[in-house]
């Protein structure tokens, strides 16, 4: 009678040569290069990196280049700005002139369309029941 | 050479400081278990041995990361449960897992030496384990092999304490009912 570790390990009693000649290479790597168990300890800025940014690149990168996108669009339409200033500038005397030419001609056709309001004197002061109402009827 | 007599002598101080007769004294230690372990979930002997050899490379890379030396077994499994489980994530990978059964299911458990098996029911025993689907499986040799704690069994498969205790009696049943059928 056997337990299930015993049944388990007669099983795989063949691979034990393999193992061991696993082990001796294991033990021979240590022996021949410490360099493996140094590399144990990695720095702040290497745990950071993988963690932070190389666990999920693909955000990062896709973030990168909305970004990029970005930036292409903003310098190229401040690129368009000056030159749409500039036009302005220059079109706006014509557009002026342009303006008093119109208005001189509507002068000469229609007359004089401003008519000054005749100025009302201001009534004097009294109590509500002492006012009078006055209704215009034009 | 060191002598490994139990689990509490593992010399685990002297691997951290870079010994290599503390490092074969772990590998020879643990080497069966890992491979029988690993074996029966890959079932390929090149991939196992593969397994074997990256899981004592990261174990000697990280182990200044091991905080507690009493769990150097549970936390080797679980580099090797992890070494496995990215096999399984490759494409060729054909074993589907199943899904998990209700928490908190009493634990029978017993010592896992108390089992015993007749000469005559071990091909059937190794051939009903090998039926076990996947996760009852590797919950069932974790606790066969090392004799492993439900939380010890819970921190190797990245799984919660009442997942496994419900695999585990699931597990159990199945074997359980095969070994109670005697050979007259």
């Amino acid at each position: 009678m056997k337990n299930p570790l015993q049944v388990l390990l007669e099983k795989h009693r063949s691979a034990g040569p393999k193992l061991d000649a696993l082990r001796h290479d294991f033990v021979a790597g240590l022996r021949q290069d410490a360099s493996v168990l140094e590399a144990s300890d990695p720095s702040l800025a290497a745990v950071l990196w993988r963690e932070l940014f190389w666990s999920c690149r693909r955000v990062w990168f896709g973030l990168a280049g909305v970004w990029a996108l970005i930036l292409v669009l903003h310098v190229s339409t401040s690129a368009d700005a000056p030159a749409t200033r500039r036009v302005a500038q220059t079109d706006a005397p014509r557009l002026a002139e342009m303006l008093q030419e119109r208005q001189r001609l509507q002068e000469e056709l229609l007359g004089p369309t401003t008519v000054a309001a005749p100025a009302r004197e201001p009534e004097p002061m009294r109590p509500r029941s002492q006012r009078t109402l006055v209704v215009r009827i034009c | 050479m060191l002598v490994v007599a139990g689990r509490e002598q593992l010399p685990v101080p002297q691997a951290r400081n870079g010994d290599p007769d503390a490092w074969d004294a772990l590998f020879r230690r643990y080497q069966r278990p890992l491979y029988a372990y690993v074996h029966e979930l890959v079932r390929d002997e090149q991939t196992s041995l593969d397994i074997v050899q990256e899981t004592f490379i990261n174990a000697a890379r990280h182990i200044r990361g091991l905080r507690d030396d009493d769990r150097f077994g549970s936390w080797l499994f679980s580099i090797a449960h992890q070494k496995v489980v990215q096999r399984w994530r490759k494409p060729d990978r054909s074993e589907p897992l199943e899904d998990d059964h209700a928490a908190d299911l009493a634990d029978d458990a017993g010592n896992p030496r108390d089992w015993l098996i007749q000469r005559e029911q071990e091909e059937a025993f190794m051939n009903r384990l090998a039926t076990l689907p996947l996760h009852h499986r590797e919950v069932l040799l974790l606790y066969f092999v090392e004799d492993f704690s439900l939380e010890d069994i819970a921190g190797i498969t990245g799984v919660a304490v009442g997942t496994v205790k419900s695999r585990m009696h699931y597990a159990k049943q199945a074997l359980r009912k095969l070994i109670e059928e005697r050979v007259p």
